[in-house]
């Protein structure tokens, strides 16, 4: 078991991703 | 469940910034609509400015999960003209996941990288080769022999 440290919103994931010289994974999900 | 597994999210770790938006939540429908969302599971990996290069729909098990965004990635590399990267992100999953649904396809991207870096076709054929032979009855092998 590993916890995935999702990002809070678009633009911190792309600042985070450009800081890290990583890309951007967006998982668009519906809950029910 | 998919993400807990070990391969899966250390994969997501070592290789992306991970961004998880819930379709049903109102404030989420501008993001929603500059991706032109449509169903779900829906993945994107996204360059730096928010550009999409590469997207997929569906969860798999963890065992196709993890050598999918791998490739996925490499994928994205790719068009970035990170040869080298992306070439070393399809021999991960051949050599970590030879098995998996997407491998023929790696192998596929490894000898597109290969060339792409060299301009030596001969770096494209070893590869493709390999891939006929490792893979004959893929889609690949057939997109490699037409």
């Amino acid at each position: 078991m590993s916890e995935i440290a999702w990002l809070g919103s678009l633009d911190e994931a792309l600042g985070a991703a450009k800081s890290a010289d990583r890309l951007v994974l967006m998982d668009v999900f519906n809950p029910t | 469940m998919t993400y807990p597994e070990i391969s899966v999210s250390e994969a997501i770790g070592r290789l992306t910034a991970p961004y998880q938006l819930d379709n049903t939540v109102e404030t989420n429908q501008p993001v929603l609509d500059r991706y032109r969302h449509v169903w779900t599971p829906d993945l994107r990996v996204l360059d730096t400015d928010g550009t999409e290069l590469y997207r997929w729909n569906g969860y798999l098990p963890p065992a196709e999960f993890a050598p999918q965004l791998i490739a996925a990635v490499a994928h994205a590399r790719l068009r970035r003209k990170e040869y080298g990267k992306a070439q070393a992100l399809y021999e991960e999953v051949l050599r970590r996941f030879p098995t998996s649904l997407i491998a023929a396809e790696a192998e596929y991207y490894v000898g597109v990288c290969a060339y792409r870096a060299s301009h030596n076709s001969s770096d494209l054929l070893k590869a493709w080769n390999e891939l006929e032979k490792s893979h004959p009855e893929s889609e690949w092998t057939v997109k490699q022999n037409f």
